[in-house]
């Protein structure tokens, strides 16, 4: 295993960005980096800036004027990247799929490869969703690779 | 001398909301500041007029997660007026207890953005810990840890134990303690006075001109606050408003820590006061036609509910003003003036929800 | 059911509203409701030691508005908002957005109102 891949896979690093969330599951992102769930354990750090992002934490669904924000975060991140749709409303729209001005879940926007249900998602949930991402990082990357080679 | 227009936002690691703000900078000085908000814009008013109107509740209370309680405690409460239900004392003592442990992790999550915003990460890391206590409350007594759907039409939907009461206690004593510990490292502090202190200043004469609102106001020294109108239970308890006179980012902080102490104050007097009974009465029919406001206060302000209903189990109309949305107008005065370092800074202090501001 | 209602006319609204500044009322916010009919009723809502005091403005669709927030400048988000969502024509606001404040630029339509009129280019020239 090399180091770049290795590191990627004992320390993902991750940056959320809030949609249309109520901030339920902002709030509950950002617990999961304080004391008592404290990601950072797992080497999971956030960071602000999507060119260091491995992982993309969206939390809420994509509404007209919020998607092209999405998508431009989506594109400045380095492959192999992996997105985590985090609570109802990302993964579907939730309470708000029939309102006007809301376009579903954010799958509509961005190709997402993890959903982690919830009103509002727990934060044990959206660690185990982060960790299952750390799964799908690696997958890419051997895809990544493997298409190089050939 | 020519100007450079900075964008601050939408994505931006201080704020977990997008929020963008468009600073127009001679220098490090900002010369002109203009909000461009709808990020988060969702047409959750619309919405409600779709739904029935006991539906409603657990739509109101996603306005914002932060403060779902008091979303649904103002909304419960228009709507009581509306069809005339007196709800029990109990209800009532209730929904203060759990209206103040949100009050609490509202103001407790938000001294450790602010401490995170000025960059010292062991405080902000030491007050979420304290929050997790009030959370583990909240998962405890309603069974969820952030939208906890507690209030319902004619009461609340779970009723407090002895033991469970007895539990909240020595929990917020706990707090309490642990809060008094970091007091003075955001009140005296050295490096952190200099952040605060004297930076964005709000004075009283411009909170009454930009009808601020909440801890806002109250730190440019208005003793505004809704609870002493006696809604709910609030007039059967003793408290005064926590006030600050300087209105600068020190006076808010100074304010929003007191309000910890005030709302574990407050919880222990509804403790000792609430009387027995039944937490919920039966409601029937569909509120008939006309129109009422209803007003809470909320950890960031006053929030204000205008429901019409038309006699059927839809309202017509259900409007809602979040104090986000009265207080951008003093954020957009204040910003003048100051320096870009200190911008994240002074937005964090006007406490801002953009999931309230936009609906 | 609402306290201190005073229904007033479009002319009185801003000699009223500056009554009501001058007697130490706070603006606390506008609200907006579509009577099904043509007209919508536009109510602001005023505070002073904890009472309120309401005004009432019954205006046809389309009819012009005066803006208020030259008298009170917090008033400048909640008349954006209003003129974007029900497509008043309110007038002179202080920093208008040309009714793309909440809603993204392709949206044209008035989401709130009951009966929809597309119109070609919402609230007007952009300033």
């Amino acid at each position: 295993m090399g180091i770049i891949s290795k590191s990627r896979k004992k320390s993902p690093w991750v940056m959320h960005y809030d949609c249309t969330s109520c901030n339920g599951c902002d709030i509950e992102v950002l617990a999961c980096l304080t004391p008592l769930y404290d990601a950072e354990r797992l080497g999971i750090i956030n960071v602000g800036n999507p060119k260091h992002a491995d992982i993309l934490l969206v939390t809420g669904s994509a509404n007209k004027r919020n998607a092209h924000v999405l998508k431009n975060i989506y594109n400045q991140m380095p492959d192999p990247k992996v997105v985590v749709a985090i609570g109802a409303c990302a993964c579907t729209g939730g309470i708000f799929k029939e309102c006007y001005n809301v376009m579903g879940g954010v799958e509509n926007v961005i190709p997402v490869d993890v959903f982690v249900p919830g009103c509002c998602a727990r934060p044990e949930a959206i660690i185990d969703g982060i960790v299952q991402g750390i799964g799908k990082l690696d997958e890419k990357a051997d895809a990544m690779k493997a298409g190089s080679k050939a | 001398m020519s100007s450079t227009v900075i964008p601050f936002g939408p994505q931006h690691p201080v704020l977990p909301e997008p929020l963008h703000i468009k600073l127009v900078m001679e220098d490090e000085n900002i010369v002109d500041a203009i909000p461009a908000i709808g990020y988060v814009h969702r047409g959750l008013e619309k919405l409600t007029e779709t739904k029935e109107f006991t539906q409603n509740v657990f739509v109101v209370e996603r306005v914002c997660g932060i403060c779902s309680v008091m979303h649904a405690m103002a909304y419960c409460q228009g709507i009581e007026e509306l069809m005339n239900i007196e709800i029990s004392d109990r209800a009532k003592f209730l929904r203060v207890i759990w209206a103040e442990l949100h009050r609490m992790h509202s103001h407790l999550l938000w001294l450790g953005l602010l401490a995170d915003a000025f960059g010292f990460e062991s405080l902000f890391m030491q007050v979420w810990r304290d929050r997790e206590k009030v959370m583990d409350i909240m998962e405890e007594t309603a069974g969820a840890r952030v939208v906890i759907s507690a209030n319902t039409i004619g009461g609340t939907r779970r009723d407090l134990s002895k033991e469970q009461m007895v539990k909240i206690n020595v929990t917020i004593d706990e707090i309490k303690k642990d809060l008094q510990q970091v007091e003075a490292v955001f009140l005296n502090n050295y490096t952190v006075k200099h952040r605060l202190v004297g930076r964005g200043i709000l004075s009283k004469a411009d909170a009454i001109e930009l009808c601020a609102v909440g801890p806002m106001a109250r730190a440019a020294g208005i003793p505004m606050d809704l609870r002493t109108t006696g809604y709910s239970a609030y007039g059967q308890l003793d408290f005064e408003p926590v006030t600050h006179p300087d209105g600068d980012n020190y006076a808010r902080t100074y304010v929003r820590l007191y309000e910890v102490y005030q709302s574990i104050d407050l919880i222990k007097q509804a403790i000792a006061k609430i009387p027995e009974g039944e937490h919920v009465v039966p409601v029937k029919g569909n509120p008939p036609k006309g129109e009422v406001i209803s007003r809470v206060e909320q950890p960031r302000g006053e929030v204000l509910y205008y429901l019409r209903a038309n006699g059927t189990k839809n309202l017509e109309r259900l409007r809602l003003r979040t104090p986000t949305f009265a207080n951008i107008p003093s954020l957009i005065k204040m910003l003048p003036g100051s320096q870009l370092s200190d911008v994240p800074l002074l937005i964090l202090t006007i406490d801002p929800c953009i999931s309230c501001t936009e609906r | 059911m609402i306290e201190n209602l005073v229904e007033i006319t479009c002319d009185q609204l801003l000699g009223e509203i500056s009554k009501a500044k001058l007697e130490g009322y706070r603006f606390v916010t506008a609200s907006c409701a579509d009577n099904g009919d043509d007209t919508i009723d536009i109510i602001y809502h005023f505070d002073k030691d904890y009472g309120m005091r309401n005004y009432k403005v019954n205006v046809k669709k389309g009819e012009e508005v005066p803006s208020i927030s030259k008298i009170i400048f917090s008033a400048l988000l909640v008349e954006n908002e209003m003129k974007e969502l029900f497509g008043l024509n309110i007038t002179g606001i202080v920093v208008d957005y040309g009714g793309h404040m909440l809603l993204s630029e392709e949206e044209l339509g008035s989401p709130f109102l009951r009966q929809q009129i597309t119109i070609e280019q919402r609230g007007g020239k952009k300033e």
